[in-house]
């Protein structure tokens, strides 16, 4: 509903979620041409003139036609004083017996208007939305008969109050029919008729009626029911939802709002008195709080006309933020004058000058695997500029060197007509489909198993009768907005609001994603029966409506420690109420369900001898398993692994670096030239410096001939000290993890059986290497295995058999978890870990 | 080379043993313990430092050469004659509280020691409360807070407000990955060190004297 709104509002815009752009009146307009005010507010060319130049100026998605309030009143026979530089005012009012139907696009200035409007849509597209500002009846009536009088006559003689407002309605009326016949949208303003100044009551019974009649026009010209009301507008909501506006533009709401006239765009608000500062820092924020706080679609704008002397650079600013910050950037109208051609594959991206170059690539299906929310610091978004790179920003020289032709495109806008070289191109690998699997049938219809990461959610459909997988779907986890790693998620989630974004955010996710494999597979969603979600530990948390306080902080303790699987509204998910959902236990703190239904998959819960399952990720967690007694910890390991932060760090796709071959040449993924390397292909890199020497155990690099310490494996790709540095970090965390749970658990490191390694990073690695850079014990290769999608096999283990439920919550009852923090040596054996197996530096 | 450089090289080189060797030498010879302690031990410390943030060495030499350098320094200090060696004032230094994580704050902690700094070292997951306590107490010139995690942030603006309010002449410094010297501002703190290097650099500034 709304969505169609908004397409036919803005049919050339390719976004279905974004526009922006300023309300402006003529004060502004002169402001920007320079002239007095008086020449510019009863003077078409010169109002379309400044239109246009605002149009130049700030690129918005939409323009206003709007002088001054007093037009409309002026037209029905109020004289106005003209002050050479504010706006025109009433000189005096109308009598009862004056106020008189008129042709209102025949009277006062308000041809000029049409006239201006006219000048401006034959200078833009077809198809770029034009509005004509008018008033609604009720400050139409306060404006010709004087506010105070007409306020006062509500009480006192409502019958004469009620003629005014008929006859003002009428003229309106008829206002409306000509604004859209001819092609624009009226933008009704209620600058009187606001909560704040009448209230709800009496807004209720003197404005509604009248704008509903507007409005009935309105939809018989099969137009749009545009309002402005001033003011605060939270209070009126039982009369919006009356009214039903496709598009309110408002100063200030309330929270509840929105939910009750769902099919309404909202339209702001960006204070104006932001604008006349010179600090742009508080015009960014609150630009960020309108795009967080509006639901999709909405329309980024001012909360009331700009003030005549608003900073230019301001407004410009609040629309870049609009643009670059919003999930997808609207360019489609523009002159699309630039091209950006992407290779290996060709792809020519018709767009225009200043689009973020990131946000045009994600337009045209490109998949990041964003880890910093566009501010430069991961390197997920990097390409290689063929010719031409443009300025590079700090962070750039510090993370690629100065000569490099790497560039961040989240940091970059469009000037000249680029080819870039895209390492990201190719299929992405972030889950595998879990065909060599099934689970206990005899069940009835379906289930879904889901793996809710912070980065990648995975859902995976089971047929509970025969126990075959047969679907899987994965999205990039949309919380992503609010930062890659969880601890910037908590830290947002302290905020209520935020906090029912990252919750709706996830549930809508995966709404949409059941949808989807339903309708893939012809099920009928009433068919699914159950849902079993294996979340990490904050996913877990967000998912219930939970902020996660407590597990943010030391100890890092839960509210979710020992209450078992617990059951969600299946509402959550747009279910019916006989599903039955749940979400596996949490054992404590960040080790999460994903961890306990990675332990079902892997079985070490009932297996004898000494198993070890080792995630690695950003945050790794570690489980021993002695004659299955379970002891686990998490190390905070950092996105290394993943190969980011690091110089020449990419995700493991085509052109990335993911090993060596058997001839000892970089192995590339997708045998092209190497533009990267990704987390496995560190470890194997890194092996290999230690084996041949170039690289000492305590991780210092030798020196090239040009005395730095770094290393190119070819002309784009190169391996830095602060590289190592950085994986010796990760490294040592995990190993030291590792060591303490063996130190705690008493045994010998060689008489471990099974080394199981998961996780995105940890299914790709190459044992040999892990053991040779010291990552993981050293014992016999053939007793290192792998396991895909251990959390996601474990979900859906627990769809087909409540046995493999009941596991998860004794494993919740009974796993032991060494808080490594707390623990004494624990800084030692980091430390010591640091260093690569060889080093004399034992006893530290 | 004369001795106190081979002291200074014995630390660089991650010796115990040798540290340990020429600083009974020292006394040996008669040479004033407070000179080699500080041409010595603290320039080899210095010199760990500068290796340390050119990222030559990591975290486990730099506590390995700290090793070395405490070897020598409880052989020398007992015999270092009172107010021979300059004091440059005392420095609390702690982890705030809700993180344990104090690896850096243990660098940043010997580092500042060897300069000539007195430290006290309140450890991690320190309270407002233990802070206040420790700066009635023992009147530092310095408060040097730290976190690693952005979730103890607020924490830390919490501790430092205290502070500030607590002593008018108590300077306070943070470090740590999530903050940087907009946040130390928005805080009221009165440095924010990216590395070993500035937090020197700003300890002395802070107390006043030249590093």
């Amino acid at each position: 509903m709304k969505s169609e709104t908004f397409r036919k509002l803005f049919p050339l815009l390719e976004s279905n979620e974004l526009a922006a752009g300023p309300m402006i009146a003529a004060d502004h307009l002169a402001y920007l041409l320079e002239k007095p005010l008086i020449e510019v507010n009863s003077n078409a060319d010169l109002i379309a003139e400044g239109l246009l130049k605002a149009h130049k100026l700030y690129d918005p998605d939409l323009l206003i036609v709007f002088a001054d309030i007093a037009v409309e009143a002026e037209a029905m026979g109020v004289e106005l004083d003209y002050p050479n530089d504010s706006n025109p005012h009433p000189r005096t009012h109308l009598k009862l017996d004056e106020v008189e139907p008129v042709d209102m696009s025949d009277s006062g200035r308000i041809p000029e208007l049409f006239r201006a409007a006219e000048i401006v849509k034959s200078e833009v597209p077809t198809g770029f939305p034009i509005f004509i500002s008018m008033k609604d009846p009720f400050s139409l009536a306060a404006l010709v008969r004087g506010a105070d009088d007409f306020l006062a006559s509500l009480l006192e003689e409502p019958e004469s109050a009620r003629k005014i407002l008929e006859i003002c309605c009428e003229n309106q009326i008829g206002l409306v029919n000509s604004i859209c016949k001819q092609g624009f949208f009226p933008l009704i303003g209620a600058p009187m008729g606001s909560g704040s100044l009448i209230g709800p009551d009496w807004f209720a019974s003197f404005a509604k009626p009248y704008i509903a009649r507007l409005f009935n026009t309105v939809l018989s010209c099969d137009s749009l029911r545009c309002i402005h009301i001033c003011g605060e507008v939270g209070s009126l909501v039982d009369s919006l939802i009356d009214l039903q506006p496709d598009v309110l533009s408002f100063e200030e709401w309330d929270a509840g709002m929105w939910d009750k006239i769902p099919d309404t765009i909202p339209m702001g608000n960006v204070s104006t008195f932001l604008f006349t500062s010179d600090n742009p820092k508080s015009v960014e924020q609150t630009t960020h709080e309108c795009l967080n706080n509006l639901a999709t679609p909405r329309i980024i704008s001012t909360a009331c006309d700009l003030p005549p002397k608003a900073n230019p650079v301001l407004v410009k600013r609040m629309m870049d933020i609009a643009r670059l910050d919003a999930p997808s950037l609207d360019s489609g109208h523009r002159g699309n004058d630039r091209t950006i051609t992407t290779q290996p594959d060709g792809t020519a991206i018709k767009t225009r000058v200043g689009a973020n170059i990131k946000r045009e690539l994600e337009r045209n299906g490109q998949v990041f695997l964003n880890n910093c929310g566009n501010r430069g610091e991961c390197l997920s978004c990097a390409a290689i500029f063929e010719e031409n790179p443009p300025e590079m920003t700090n962070r750039e020289q510090l993370a690629f060197g100065m000569d490099s032709r790497f560039r961040m495109t989240c940091q970059h806008t469009l000037k000249e007509n680029i080819t870039i070289f895209l390492p990201h191109s190719g299929e992405n690998e972030i889950s595998k489909p879990l065909s060599d699997f099934c689970i206990d049938g005899g069940g009835s219809g379906w289930g879904i198993g889901v793996d809710l990461g912070s980065t990648v959610v995975a859902l995976y459909l089971a047929n509970l009768k025969t126990g075959e997988i047969v679907g899987q779907h994965s999205f990039l986890n949309p919380q992503i907005k609010f930062g890659g790693d969880v601890m910037s998620r908590l830290e947002a989630a302290k905020d209520r609001k935020s906090l029912l974004e990252l919750t709706g955010h996830i549930h809508s996710g995966i709404a949409k994603a059941i949808n989807y494999l339903c309708h893939l597979n012809e099920i009928d969603q009433t068919e699914i029966n159950k849902i079993f979600i294996a979340g990490n530990s904050v996913m877990s948390h967000f998912w219930l409506g939970h902020a996660g306080e407590g597990i943010e902080r030391v100890p890092f303790r839960s509210f979710l420690e020992g209450q078992g699987s617990i059951k969600f509204d299946p509402g959550f998910i747009s279910l019916s109420e006989v599903t039955d959902c749940r979400i596996c236990p949490i054992i404590e703190g960040f080790i999460g369900g994903d961890t306990v239904a990675a332990i079902i998959a892997s079985g070490i819960d009932r297996k004898k001898g000494n198993r070890l399952l080792i995630d690695l990720g950003t945050n790794g967690e570690i489980v021993l398993a002695n004659d299955g007694v379970l002891s686990c910890t998490s190390t905070a390991a950092g996105p290394a692994f993943e190969g980011v932060g690091m110089a020449s760090g990419m995700p493991a796709v085509t052109g990335a670096v993911k090993g060596y071959d058997p001839e000892g040449n970089p192995d590339v993924i997708g045998d092209i030239e190497a533009v990267g390397i990704c987390g496995s292909g560190y470890i194997e890199v890194i092996a290999r410096l230690l084996e041949d020497g170039n690289m000492s155990p305590t991780g210092l690099l030798e020196k090239d001939e040009a005395g730095r310490r770094s290393l190119y494996l070819s002309e784009k790709v190169q391996i830095t000290q602060d590289d190592i540095r950085k994986f010796q970090l990760a490294k040592g965390a995990v190993a030291a993890g590792i060591e303490m749970l063996i130190r705690h658990a008493g045994i010998d490191p060689a008489s471990i059986d099974e080394i199981i390694l998961t996780g995105s990073f940890g299914s790709r690695v190459d044992p040999l290497s892990a053991i040779k850079v010291g990552l993981i014990p050293d014992i016999q290769l053939n007793k290192v295995s792998f396991i895909d999608n251990a959390a996601g096999r474990g979900s859906v283990l627990c769809l087909g058999n409540k046995l493999y439920q009941d596991r998860a919550e004794i494993i919740q009852k009974r796993a032991k978890v060494i808080n490594l923090g707390e623990t004494d040596g624990f800084e030692e054996l980091f430390v010591k870990n640091m260093h690569f197996p060889g080093s004399e530096l034992n006893d530290v | 080379m004369h001795i106190y450089d081979k002291l200074a090289k014995a630390v660089v080189d991650l010796k115990a043993a040798e540290v340990k060797r020429l600083a009974l030498q020292v006394l040996d010879e008669g040479l004033p313990p407070s000179e080699a302690i500080q041409k010595g031990l603290a320039a080899g410390m210095q010199e760990v430092g500068k290796l340390f943030s050119c990222k030559d060495y990591f975290v486990p030499e730099v506590l390995v050469s700290a090793r070395a350098m405490y070897t020598g320094f409880n052989i020398l200090k007992p015999k270092v004659i009172e107010g021979a060696v300059a004091d440059k004032g005392t420095i609390i230094i702690g982890v705030v509280e809700g993180d344990y994580h104090d690896i850096g704050k243990n660098i940043i902690k010997l580092m500042l020691e060897a300069s000539g700094f007195r430290l006290i070292d309140l450890g991690k997951n320190v309270s407002g409360d233990a802070f206040v306590q420790a700066v009635n107490d023992e009147k530092p010139v310095i408060v040097a807070l730290s976190t690693l995690m952005t979730t103890t942030m607020d924490s830390m603006e919490e501790i430092v407000s205290r502070i500030n309010k607590e002593s008018t002449s108590t300077k306070t410094m943070i470090g740590g990955a999530p903050v940087n010297p907009d946040f130390a501002d928005s805080i009221g703190a009165h440095f924010y060190g990216e590395d070993v290097d500035q937090a020197l650099e700003g300890a002395h500034k802070l107390a006043g004297i030249e590093a």
